[in-house]
Parts: C-alpha cells; sequence; structure tokens
C-alpha cells in the first residue's frame, strides 16, 4: 500500500519528465486548441460579465428590462452599503454566520452518520445508506419548494407539532426560527454527500489494521481516534473549501424557502435570513426595486470577500500548489 | 475505479502507519500468551457490548429515516389526495385518493409537459456541452505544458468561485445586444457554455491520476497527442464523463436565479421554475405542485442511482487531488 502510493506520487515528477520534454515543447501551440473551447466560454461568459459587473457597480443603472440609461455616479452604491444605515453589514454578519454553521452541521451530521452505518455488525448498512441518500438524489429546485409548504403556518409541520401537544412554530415570522429552518432544510439537502463520501472513506480502511490494533489490545477509543478518524478527516477536508464557498453563494435555498425574510425591521430592504447573494437577487428581481448598479455593488463586495477567503486558505492549507 | 480508492487510501494510510508500526513485533508474542487464556471471557462481553451498540444505532438510524423521509412521504401521498387542494389541511395525509392531479398535469391544459420539454433541451444541451469543454480543457492542463498554464489553473480557481448570480445585468445586456433575451438559447448559452471552470478542474484532477506511463506508451508508437488523447485518454475519463454530463444536466435542472430573471415567459420556464407558480404560499394548487414534484423528481432520481458511482468518484477524486 505504502509502495503503491509512494509511486502514485512520484511518476508525475522524475521518471516520465525525460523523455516528455521534446515532445511538449515542440507541441505546446496544440495546447491552445484544446483551451480555445473553454478559453471563448470565460471570455465571454465570466471574464466580460464581470468587468460589466464592475461597470456597473459604479453606475445608477435602474430597472433591468426597461431603462437603456443611466449615469455615472462613482462610488455612490458603496458609499450607501457601507453606510451606518446600510445593509452591507447586517448582511454580511449572517452570511458568514450562515456559511460556516451550515458546512459544520453538514459535515459533522454526514460524519456521524457514516461512523453509525460503518459499524460492522450492521448487515443492512446498504440498505440504510440508500434511504439515506434520498435527499441529494432528488432535485433541490423541488424539494426546497417542498420545505417551504412544509414549514408553512398551517402547514405539515405544524399539524404534527399541534398533535404532539406543542404549540405552533410561526417558522417564516420571526428571526430565530426562519434561520432554524433555512439551516434544517440546508442539512436535508446536504448531509447526505459527505456522509458517502465518509463512508465510502471508513469502508476503504484496511481490515487488518483494526485486527492487528486488537492484537495490540488497543481499546475502542483508540482504535478510533488512531485508525478511523485520520482517515474521516482525511477523506473530508479536501472538500471543506469548497463546500464553505458554495454555502457563501449558495442563494437558491434562502430564495426558494423563506426570500430572505423576516424583515429585519419594519420598511427594511433585506431580511434576517438574507445573504449577499440572495440580498442582491432580491435586489435586481423584487418588484419596486430593480436596482441593479447597487446590486452590482454587491457582487464585487462578494467577490473581494471571495479572493480574500481563496488567497488566504490556500496560503494556510497549500491545497492549491500545483505541484508540476 | 480501482485507482480512486488506492489514491484515497493511499494518502490517508501513510498517517495512520505510525500508529500500526510498533506492532509487528508482537505479532508472533501476544496471541500465544494472553488470547487463550482470557478468549471466553472477554469474547462474550464484546459480543454483548457489540450487540448493544448495533441496536442502539439501528434504532437512531431508524428514528432519522423516520425524519428525512418524512418529507417525501408526505408529498407522495398528498399528490394523490382528492379532498382539498390548498397546502392547509387538517390531517397530515389524504382521507380520499386520486390520480386526477397527475391526469391534470399530463392532459395538456397546464404548462407541466411544456416544462418538461424545456428542461430536457436546455439540460441535455448544458451537458454535452459541459462535457466538451471540460474533456479538451482539462486534457491540456493535465497534459500539455504551454505558457501562461499555471496562472490559467489558478485563474480557473477564482472564477469557479465567481457566483454567476451576481453577474445577472450583464448577462441580461449581453443576450439583449444578440436578441437572446426571455430564450431558452440564451440559458442554454449562459449555464452550459458557461460556468466551465469547476468542471475544467475536475476534469483535470481526474486525468491527472491517470498514469502518464500509458501516454508514453502512445507516444512511442508515434502517437500524437489528439490520438494519444482518444486512444489512451478518452476511455479512461468515460466515468467522470457520465458525471460530468449529468453535472451539466441537473445544474441547468436545478438553477433558479438567473433562469427566474432572465425567462419572462412562464410558458420557457424549465419544469423547476415553472412549479414555482403552484408551490407558493398563496397558491391555491398545492396539491397539484406535489404531483408536479413527484413527476419531476422521478426521472433525476433514476439518473441519480444509476450514475451514483461516477458522481460520488467524479466530486470526491476531482477534490482530493486539490
Amino acid at each position: 500500500m505504502s509502495a503503491q502510493s509512494h509511486g502514485l506520487a512520484t511518476h508525475g515528477a522524475s521518471p516520465t519528465a525525460p523523455p516528455d520534454v521534446p515532445k511538449r515543447k515542440r507541441g505546446w501551440p496544440v495546447a491552445y486548441w484544446y483551451l480555445l473551447p473553454v478559453a471563448i466560454s470565460a471570455l465571454l461568459f465570466t471574464i466580460i460579465p464581470f468587468i460589466y459587473t464592475f461597470y456597473i457597480s459604479f453606475t445608477n443603472y435602474h430597472r433591468v428590462f426597461r431603462s437603456r440609461e443611466f449615469d455615472f455616479i462613482g462610488l455612490d452604491n458603496y458609499r450607501q452599503a457601507l453606510s451606518s444605515g446600510g445593509e452591507f453589514f447586517p448582511v454580511l454578519g449572517w452570511t458568514f454566520a450562515f456559511m460556516f454553521i451550515t458546512t459544520l452541521l453538514n459535515v459533522g451530521g454526514g460524519m456521524v452518520l457514516a461512523l453509525m452505518l460503518n459499524h460492522d455488525r450492521l448487515v443492512e448498512r446498504n440498505l440504510y445508506r440508500t434511504i439515506l441518500i434520498i435527499p441529494w438524489a432528488l432535485p433541490s429546485i423541488l424539494t426546497i419548494q417542498v420545505w417551504a409548504g412544509l414549514f408553512g403556518l398551517s402547514g405539515p409541520i405544524n399539524l404534527v407539532l399541534q398533535n404532539l401537544g406543542f404549540d405552533r412554530v410561526r417558522w417564516f415570522l420571526e428571526e430565530g426560527s426562519a434561520r432554524s429552518a433555512v439551516l434544517m432544510t440546508n442539512f436535508w439537502l446536504s448531509y447526505p454527500f459527505f456522509m458517502t463520501v465518509g463512508l465510502a472513506a471508513l469502508q476503504a480502511i484496511p481490515r487488518d489494521l483494526y485486527e492487528v490494533a486488537d492484537l495490540d489490545g488497543a481499546g475502542t477509543w483508540n482504535k478510533f481516534k488512531d485508525i478511523t478518524w485520520p482517515f474521516l478527516v482525511a477523506s473530508v477536508t479536501p472538500l471543506l473549501l469548497t463546500q464553505l464557498a458554495f454555502q457563501f453563494n449558495n442563494a437558491g435555498v434562502i430564495i426558494l424557502l423563506t426570500n430572505g425574510d423576516p424583515q429585519a425591521s419594519p420598511g427594511s430592504r433585506y431580511g434576517v435570513t438574507d445573504t449577499l447573494a440572495s440580498f442582491a437577487y432580491k435586489l435586481i428581481n423584487e418588484q419596486g426595486q430593480g436596482d441593479m448598479g447597487y446590486a452590482a455593488a454587491y457582487g464585487v463586495f462578494t467577490f473581494l470577500i471571495i479572493a480574500v477567503f481563496i488567497i488566504i486558505s490556500a496560503r494556510a492549507t497549500n491545497a492549491f500548489k500545483e505541484i508540476d | 475505479m480501482a485507482a480512486s480508492t488506492h489514491e484515497l487510501g493511499g494518502t490517508t494510510h501513510r498517517m495512520a502507519v505510525p500508529a500500526q508500526q510498533p506492532l509487528p513485533a508482537d505479532v508472533e508474542t501476544a496471541p500465544a500468551g494472553t488470547d487463550i487464556r482470557e478468549e471466553p471471557k472477554w469474547y462474550q462481553g464484546r459480543r454483548f457490548q457489540e450487540n448493544l451498540q448495533v441496536w442502539i444505532i439501528r434504532i437512531l438510524v431508524w428514528a432519522i429515516i423516520a425524519l428525512v423521509m418524512f418529507p417525501v412521504v408526505y408529498v407522495v401521498l398528498t399528490s394523490f389526495k382528492a379532498d382539498g387542494r390548498s397546502l392547509n389541511a387538517t390531517t397530515l395525509f389524504p382521507r380520499e385518493y386520486t390520480l386526477d392531479l397527475y391526469r391534470q398535469l399530463l392532459s395538456g391544459q397546464s404548462n407541466f409537459l411544456r416544462w418538461v420539454g424545456n428542461s430536457l433541451i436546455m439540460g441535455l444541451t448544458a451537458g454535452v456541452a459541459q462535457v466538451v469543454f471540460a474533456t479538451f480543457g482539462g486534457y491540456a492542463f493535465s497534459r500539455m505544458r504551454f505558457p501562461g498554464r499555471k496562472h490559467g489553473i489558478l485563474f480557473l480557481l477564482v472564477i469557479q468561485m465567481l457566483p454567476i448570480n451576481m453577474q445577472v445585468v450583464a448577462y441580461y445586456r449581453m443576450l439583449a445586444a444578440v436578441g437572446l433575451t426571455n430564450t431558452r438559447t440564451g440559458i442554454i448559452l449562459i449555464l452550459g457554455f458557461g460556468g466551465s471552470a469547476l468542471a475544467v478542474w475536475l476534469m483535470k484532477n481526474f486525468i491527472d491520476s491517470i498514469p502518464k506511463d500509458l501516454d508514453e506508451a502512445s507516444y512511442l508508437d508515434g502517437g500524437s497527442h489528439w490520438t494519444t488523447f482518444w486512444r489512451v485518454i478518452f476511455p479512461l475519463v468515460q466515468p467522470m464523463l457520465v458525471a460530468q454530463f449529468i453535472f451539466g444536466f441537473i445544474g441547468v435542472y436545478n438553477e433558479y436565479i438567473l433562469t427566474s430573471i432572465l425567462i419572462a415567459d412562464d410558458r420557457l420556464y424549465p419544469l423547476g421554475v415553472g412549479v414555482r407558480t403552484l408551490s407558493t404560499a398563496l397558491s391555491t394548487s398545492w396539491t397539484l405542485f406535489c404531483a408536479a414534484a413527484v413527476l419531476g423528481s422521478i426521472p433525476i432520481l433514476i439518473i441519480f442511482f444509476l450514475a451514483q458511482r461516477f458522481l460520488v468518484e467524479g466530486l470526491t477524486r476531482g477534490a482530493v487531488k486539490g
């Protein structure tokens, strides 16, 4: 096993490099032909729109479908966002809280389930796994809408709570319950992926490691700490960064579930479950809003935050070092 | 397939080895001395303990399954509901059952079949586009050396994190310039032909895990990059091609934000956006939404379970190398 991984680690670098070099040098312009589709796509659908968004963020462009004329207003959109009455900081706070809490819940919950299903004597493991994976297999655009209905004031969840003798919960009308509803729904959507990854890693642990540990008299806790846990963590860690970035931008679940509601205070434009991404959507799409320049400023903020986030985590983890 | 588990095991194995190292010396002495005397009592205790553990786990898992599956069971039963169409009901499950809601959806008096068709057109095109972009781009980044490669990869990483929905204004203006607003083509262009950075990145990592010796053999036979790509790489990346196609398809199927802004005509909506008109709190068609959700979920569910292996491998193997 270790010899094999050693081989895997080196074959990319030294043994193959010498015969490969002349070929590469001769053929490098060919690479651009392979990259042409991606390059065109990146230019048209990422770079140009990004520059244009940046430009729009300095204008008062309003209402996406009607007006064609707008003026350059400098940094006004940014000033408005960062001003004391602005929406940026409160929304940013919940965006970060949401990103970290939901990632922690989803990854942690998935790992706990993986550990439970991994028990040696649980012979019907695959049946449970197949059932528990179903939320992932269903299209989220539909299941989020289902959850929005389930949490309705007179919806099924409150019906169950009433029948069990509890009070109805005003799910989407109060800050704490609305935020819990978002986290619960997102957990339901995301835990199966981490459960699957974790279980695959646990099942790949060589049995003889445990047998040897048994012979050595290692207790359950020590086997878990020294064998199971390192394998589990190693399988999930590389996925954390992507998961955090995904959740940071995950506006779909919020728009379809709560639409950012309830309002932070009467008359405010943002709700307590709004993240930067969902708030920008509302600025663009909601009736009477269509404040495109202001929304674009939020796009730029989001970009800057993500860029900083990537750089810091790339530095800290070395995850994105190109080795070859 | 095999290479992936090796790789996963390989990296983690190295971490676990130290725990194992002191053991080989004991292996020969320990069983002879201790096991024979202590085995029966110790064995019984362990057996009991394990039974207890496994039953606690079983009961917990049953409880979790009940909670997790509640929405699914509820929606399926509600989709057959005959008494009352709104979300607010006095009983959790219907008292009378009917197929009327399904008949209504499939009869053509609703837009449902149109939405299904739209989803298929947009999803299939986007899936194919993503596969082509990812395969060629990933191959170049993985196997070729050219000026700009390193920065190209970093660039890909950054733009894959960029929220596509932050750029709606720009997309709208671009589509308007070529007369493609409020069309399926516009959505296909943006969602199918754009946003391929993540797909390229995953494919690059997947190809990285294919041993280069195979390429070398093909080059020694006089093969070019092009023939090597088709003879060596293409057959080996097929699990990933399946995964990318499905990611592309489901990505469009699940997209709400851009589609709901860029398409105004409800006959052009894909399924997920279309049924939103039925599911909102004020709607009186909640049961009809449930039937639509069931019909709209079944194909995805089937595709998912058929291709599950590929999807999990595509996501994890791509990321593990990252």
